[in-house]
């Protein structure tokens, strides 16, 4: 057997078996909620340990795509979804192709924060969250900021369970939960299995806790996955459907340092189950209203490495969604993947801001103006021509 | 004393490192806090000393009457409601008294004091499974019989703990009769109960196989009748009825009788300045504080301080604090789920309202409600002292409830298993959503691990997936885990 700690494929369900009478803290962060004027509805999902655009919305078109990642790149014929002849879309993402389609989804591709070399998962957070100002999570979250523009904050009440960085600050905006019965994200396991790879017994443990069966476990995880994925977004849609106008929570798993192939599909699973259950859960009236906008704090490395996974990286991508985006395409100034293409010679080169994206929709969705966003939203942003996909 | 150590210092002698813990600097340090620390009545029991045993009073006659009651109407009746409502308040009285022992342990600043209260608890075991009135009596008897004396003599300590009530009760003391009695001739077949003699030799202080014999735990179990309950005060009295008459021959000295319960404090100083107690019981303390095998020089020091001294325990203390064994950064004892759990709140510097709100304390299933539909309130959450006291349930550690008069088993390799680890993992997470969420993992680490931090830690926690995963991984991991 190769090391355990480099492919130490073990499922949620074991240790959820393990540790039931104590459920965990969820996969899915809760739902941050916040009241403003007007219909227009805002939705943010922050996608915590460096989500890989490259393997969500892969260029195969590119040669040297299939040479940077010979395991893990795809094409039509081996399952990817095409797009645009350019682009294909993850298969497991493919809950989302319908939105695509119609579009109601649309990625935007190397972008990236301000944030660049540091490849903290914090550091990079605090500067998601920040909006580019903030380090170490100070100053709050530039969602909060954006209650300020609208003048009507939400009523506050008692939370125990602290909000997160991006709509936390001095504008009040409650918190609530989605049932949280699962334990740990795929990628928080392989941390642990690296925690532990030079303690015998603390290893033995994990892997006795997390079951032997993990390759059929992990096959079989999709529809545990997807109800999983469904919960936050079910809530938060049905919290913007009624009282609340903007919403925002979190999907764990992304961190695919090793065997990215098993691992990159229950978070994508996750997330397409958390856009299509936001559509639902909003309704058609509602939808139309609504802009998703999924972001992460960097990409991941465009070589894959020895143990079929990627490292931290830069250039990332985007996700847009609702009614009140113009989708179906995939925007963004892609760079080329050819050494001399790469920041470093190894990350997706970030030809893109993700705060302008975020700006524009806040622009579009609540009338804030630019110079307003651009002066205490995301302090220090510079003017940017007008984004195409609104 | 060499290699001192302030970060292994709190680690090992108390609850960890957090950003309340005032660092020791010198063993000196850990032994100088117990004076004042004896001086802090703890949090428990509820009422206070005084207050508690007004309410063994009163439980005494309220149960008695809703007994007698019940015998002159039969079973079915109110007189039935009313036992449960007895019984319902008691269990009520005594999770909160479970939350307060948590919230002691996590709050005191005197942590070594607190290590020490664990341990001296465990040593003489008493359980509150045993009745109701034990749930009353337990944490009385860790307040008033344990912990004012754990750094005094042994001496004092052993006639403390075994003359209390819980203990008595425990140990099936209260209905040892003499045969030679004048209740036991007048009943006929009695025999003294053996129980306590042999806990108290085997478990308390000579230590199984170190040569006491059948015939000592039964003359010691005659000498120790009379020892008995006040019905109606709960408290422990000498009763001359049920007491055997005569001399008795224990460990090769003959004792006689002085009619009160003063035959039972000389049987129990012998028993404590026996060399066999200073080593069985120093080996205990080393076993649990420095390692699952600690070294033989270092409990022969220890035990012959504690000839030399009496059992003076503070000197005893300070022979194990000044061993090199104390010092060494790899002890690796797997911390009990107590150390575990308590460890883990103070590292998060939680107060003292974050820890003692209990508004669904009346919940009996806990969970249940909370967990119920998916828009559960996140602010509806249980307080943190609820939430660790059901998890000690979990981890196998009920507070105050050992399953047997050995208390809780001291070894590694008791604690080290995947469902104890999966139950830390979990706790871990949840105490992480209550507190952590605006923490940098990499200062947490710092902060609780210091130098103690292992480079496979520090690697994973600086490249985490997210805050709470970071945190997580200093919380779970190995060296956070063992001490």
């Amino acid at each position: 057997m190769k090391k355990m700690t480099d492919r130490i494929l073990i499922s949620r369900r074991g240790l959820i078996g393990a540790a039931c009478s104590l459920a965990a803290a969820p996969i899915l962060s809760p739902v941050s909620l916040a009241a403003v004027p007007g219909d227009s509805r805002f939705v943010t999902i922050v996608l915590r340990g460096a989500m890989d655009g490259l393997d969500l919305v892969q260029p195969y078109g590119d040669l040297a795509f299939r040479q940077l990642r010979p395991k893990l790149a795809l094409t039509p014929d081996t399952g990817l979804i095409d797009l645009d002849g350019r682009f294909g879309l993850h298969p497991a993402a493919a809950a989302l192709e319908p939105l695509y389609r119609r579009g109601e989804l649309g990625f935007v591709h190397a972008v990236s924060t301000p944030y660049r070399d540091g490849r903290s998962h914090f550091d990079g957070q605090d500067m998601l969250e920040g909006g580019g100002s903030a380090q170490r999570g100070s100053e709050g979250g530039w969602l909060n900021r954006v209650l300020t523009l609208t003048r009507n904050p939400a009523p506050a009440i008692d939370v125990s369970v602290t909000p997160e960085m991006i709509l936390s600050g001095p504008n009040p905006a409650d918190v609530w939960a989605p049932r949280s019965d699962i334990a740990l994200a795929d990628d928080e396991l392989q941390m642990l299995a690296r925690l532990y790879r030079n303690d015998p017994a603390y290893t033995k443990a994990l892997s006795d806790a997390v079951g032997v069966d993990a390759f059929t476990d992990l096959l079989r995880g999709e529809a545990v996955e997807d109800r999983h994925g469904a919960a936050a977004a079910k809530l938060a849609g049905t919290m913007l459907r009624d009282k609340y106008r903007i919403a925002s929570f979190s999907i764990n798993g992304w961190d695919t340092h090793v065997n990215q192939k098993a691992q990159f599909q229950p978070a994508a699973r996750i997330l397409s189950g958390a856009i299509t259950t936001l559509r639902e859960s909003l309704g058609e009236a509602a939808w139309a209203q609504t802009a998703v906008l999924a972001v992460t704090e960097f990409g991941r490395s465009a070589h894959e490495n020895a143990s079929g996974g990627t490292d931290h990286g830069t250039g990332g991508c985007a996700i847009i969604a609702g009614g009140a985006i113009r989708g179906g395409k995939v925007y963004g100034r892609f760079p080329g993947l050819d050494d001399s293409d790469l920041l470093d010679g190894r990350d997706l080169m970030p030809t893109g801001d993700v705060r302008h994206i975020a700006a524009a929709i806040l622009a579009s969705q609540f009338g804030i103006s630019g110079s307003a966003l651009r002066s205490s939203v995301f302090p220090g942003l510079q003017e940017e021509a007008r984004v195409a996909f609104l | 004393m060499t290699g001192f150590s302030a970060g292994i210092s709190a680690i090992r002698f108390g609850y960890g490192l957090g950003p309340q813990t005032a660092p020791y600097f010198r063993p000196d340090d850990l032994i100088s806090e117990l004076d004042r620390a004896a001086a802090v009545p703890p949090l428990f029991p509820l009422e206070g000393v005084q207050g508690r045993r007004d309410a063994l009073i009163d439980f005494a006659s309220r149960e008695k009457a809703a007994r007698a009651e019940r015998r002159a109407v039969g079973t079915g009746g109110a007189e039935d409601d009313a036992i449960k409502v007895l019984r319902r308040e008691v269990q009520k009285r005594f999770r909160r008294d479970s939350v307060l022992r948590v919230t002691q342990a996590v709050l005191s600043p005197y942590a070594f004091h607190e290590r020490l209260a664990s341990f001296w608890i465990n040593h003489f075991t008493v359980s509150a499974s045993k009745s109701p009135v034990m749930r009353l009596l337990v944490p009385l008897y860790e307040a008033e019989a344990i912990r004012p004396h754990l750094a005094g003599s042994f001496r004092d300590l052993l006639i403390s703990a075994s003359l209390h009530p819980a203990m008595v009760i425990f140990l099936d003391q209260a209905k040892s009769v003499g045969p030679g009695s004048r209740r036991g001739k007048r009943q006929g077949g009695e025999a003294a109960n053996e129980n306590f003699a042999r806990e108290v030799m085997e478990l308390h202080t000579l230590g199984a196989g170190s040569g006491y014999s059948q015939a000592d735990v039964q003359a010691l179990a005659l000498m120790l009748t009379g020892v008995t309950l006040a019905p109606t005060t709960t408290e422990t009295v000498f009763n001359p009825r049920v007491a055997e008459p005569g001399s008795f021959a224990i460990l090769g000295q003959r004792y006689g009788r002085e009619g009160s319960l003063d035959d039972a404090r000389t049987i129990l100083s012998v028993l404590a300045d026996d060399p066999r107690t200073a080593r069985h019981v120093s080996s205990r303390l080393a076993i649990h504080f420095i390692g699952d095998q600690p070294p033989h020089d270092l409990v022969e020091k220890m035990a012959l301080r504690w000839r030399e001294t009496h059992g003076d325990l503070s000197s005893v203390y300070a022979v194990m604090l000044e061993h090199p064994a104390a010092w060494t950064a790899s002890a690796g004892k797997t911390k009990m789920p107590l150390d575990y759990v308590v460890s883990s709140l103070k590292a998060f510097g939680f107060n003292r309202a974050q820890l003692l709100n209990t508004d669904d304390a009346d919940d009996p299933d806990g969970e249940s409600d909370m967990m119920a539909d998916a828009g559960a309130r996140a602010g509806a959450a249980r307080g943190l002292g609820q939430l660790s006291v059901e998890t000690l349930d979990a981890l196998g550690q009920p507070l105050w409830r050992a399953s047997n008069a050995a208390g809780f088993d001291d070894g590694s390799g008791y604690w080290g298993g995947p469902g104890q680890l999966a139950q830390r993992i979990a706790f871990a997470r949840r105490i992480i959503a209550r507190g952590g969420k605006s923490l940098d993992p990499r200062d947490f680490l710092q902060a609780t691990l210091d130098e103690v931090a292992r480079a496979d830690t520090i690697a994973v926690v600086n490249q985490a997936p997210n805050r709470e995963a970071g945190l997580l991984a200093t919380l779970v991991s190995p060296e956070f885990n063992r001490r």
